[in-house]
């Protein structure tokens, strides 16, 4: 790969990466009140480990991470931890990887919320010492499966949409080269 | 091969979480120039976003209200009525209270806390922790430990700040515990957060005792048995008191006065109660 491609693709997801993470926190719940429940950084991640493998995966998590972290409160590099264990674990599956077979990275999000909220019921476990598991699992994390498979499904084709684009402007370009 | 780097790569970044995870724990100021960083990058356009947000979503709202504005204009009208009325006879219970209160001279010093307005600049997405991030911090003179209101009840406490933001647990939040009292009575409880509850938008009222006169309706304000809330705030109102079944103790819920769902603009007291002594 060229090194120009390189310096492309992370500064494109760097980007994405930061804006979806702004859109989650600072946009749609001001939009949409408190109710708004899925998790689209969490999804992003996982769909960029799924389609570029474990090694991308694990980098964009690690900064997706470093920016929940920057406002959580829990101990600093819980989130990096998380994020960094979807990407690695979706990248697993980029083998199976074809652009129009949406199965995979559905159940790929199911895991992938699976992870992310049983670290979160741990980490609220340890620290204020009770969670009231089937009213959570009832009240936060079906819904939260349910509004990600919905936004994966949606997501997953903008993404998507945006790497042909960008591969075929570079594919292009280098036919021109040569 | 390539599975094989990846694991290397995992294996490195897993333990260098845990690293900064374990000198977090013990050194909080240490991660905190990073957090901070990310936070001056970050704010102003938290600040931007989240204004835009505001506006469409209060935009659409107006847009609903405005078939029953002009119902709602006939019955305020008489309200006001009403009110100018009620108001006279307020103004003049007022003056008798404040002649009281040089009579006993109370100290009502908490009315007049040095107060800064903050705005509400983002908010967790997922329901597990009900902190928020507010766009005032050292810079504004924050500091850990000052209370937070709006809409004239206690809202949460400032856990964390930051250059130009300010990180705030919110009361709703299940960490969260405030000792407070009935105003009326001063008898002693204890304000929880419990997300179940919150569902209906109640906060749990606990560790009442058996004789302790607190009834329905009653308005619960911040304890001076609390080393970390200023005494006299209003929580809300005591809501469906029962004794347990034990008989040892009596418990309720508490109606918040702070509308949790819609915080938009908060106000932080930059007295600090661990000062006060």
């Amino acid at each position: 790969m060229k090194i120009t491609k390189v310096i492309k693709r992370v500064l494109i997801d760097f980007l994405l990466i930061t804006g979806i993470y702004l859109l989650q926190t600072s946009f749609l719940p001001f939009l949409f009140g408190s109710g708004f429940c899925p998790n689209l950084l969490l999804i992003l991640i996982s769909a960029m480990g799924f389609i570029y493998g474990s090694f991308t995966g694990m980098l964009s998590g690690l900064y997706a991470g470093l920016l929940m972290d920057s406002s959580a409160s829990g101990p600093f590099g819980y989130y990096m931890l998380i994020f960094v264990v979807i990407g690695y674990v979706n990248g697993l599956f980029t083998a199976f990887y074809y652009d129009d077979y949406l199965t995979l990275p559905m159940i790929l999000c199911v895991i992938s919320e699976l992870i992310y909220n049983a670290s979160l019921i741990f980490l609220k476990f340890i620290s204020t010492g009770n969670v009231d598991l089937s009213y959570s699992i009832k009240k936060i994390v079906l819904p939260e499966i349910f509004f990600s498979l919905l936004i994966t499904l949606l997501l997953y084709r903008v993404i998507l949409h945006f790497n042909r684009a960008l591969d075929y402007k570079e594919d292009k370009r280098g036919q021109n080269v040569a | 091969m390539e599975s094989r780097i990846s694991k290397y790569i995992l294996t490195f970044l897993v333990i260098i979480c845990f690293v900064i995870m374990i000198i977090s724990y013990v050194r909080s100021d240490v991660v905190a120039p990073a957090k901070n960083a990310i936070s001056t990058v970050l704010t102003p356009v938290q600040k931007g976003l989240n204004g835009f947000g505001a506006g469409i979503n209060a935009g659409v709202k107006e847009l609903a209200n405005l078939k029953n504005v002009s119902e709602e204009n006939e019955s305020l009208k008489k309200s006001v009525e009403e009110l100018v009325e009620e108001n006279n006879k307020l103004r003049a219970e007022s003056a008798e209270l404040e002649r009281l209160r040089s009579l006993y001279e109370l100290d009502n010093s908490y009315m007049s806390y040095e107060k800064v307005a903050a705005r509400v600049i983002a908010r967790d997405s997922d329901k597990w922790f009900q902190m928020f991030r507010i766009d005032k911090g050292i810079a504004d003179g924050i500091e850990p430990g000052m209370n937070v209101l709006s809409g004239g009840g206690l809202v949460g406490i400032v856990t964390e700040t930051g250059n130009n933001y300010s990180m705030v647990r919110s009361i709703i939040d299940e960490e969260s515990a405030v000792y407070a009292m009935s105003q009326i009575s001063a008898d002693t409880c204890l304000v929880r957060g419990n997300a179940q509850l919150f569902e209906e938008g109640l906060l749990e009222l606990a560790n009442m005792d058996k004789n302790a006169r607190i009834n329905d309706g009653d308005a619960i304000v911040t304890s001076n048995l609390s080393t970390k809330f200023l005494p006299g705030l209003l929580i809300g109102y005591a809501n469906g008191i029962s004794i347990n079944s034990q008989h040892l103790s009596k418990s309720g819920t508490l109606i918040p006065v702070a509308d949790f769902d819609d915080l938009r603009e908060v106000l932080i007291i930059k007295q600090l109660k661990a000062d006060m002594e």
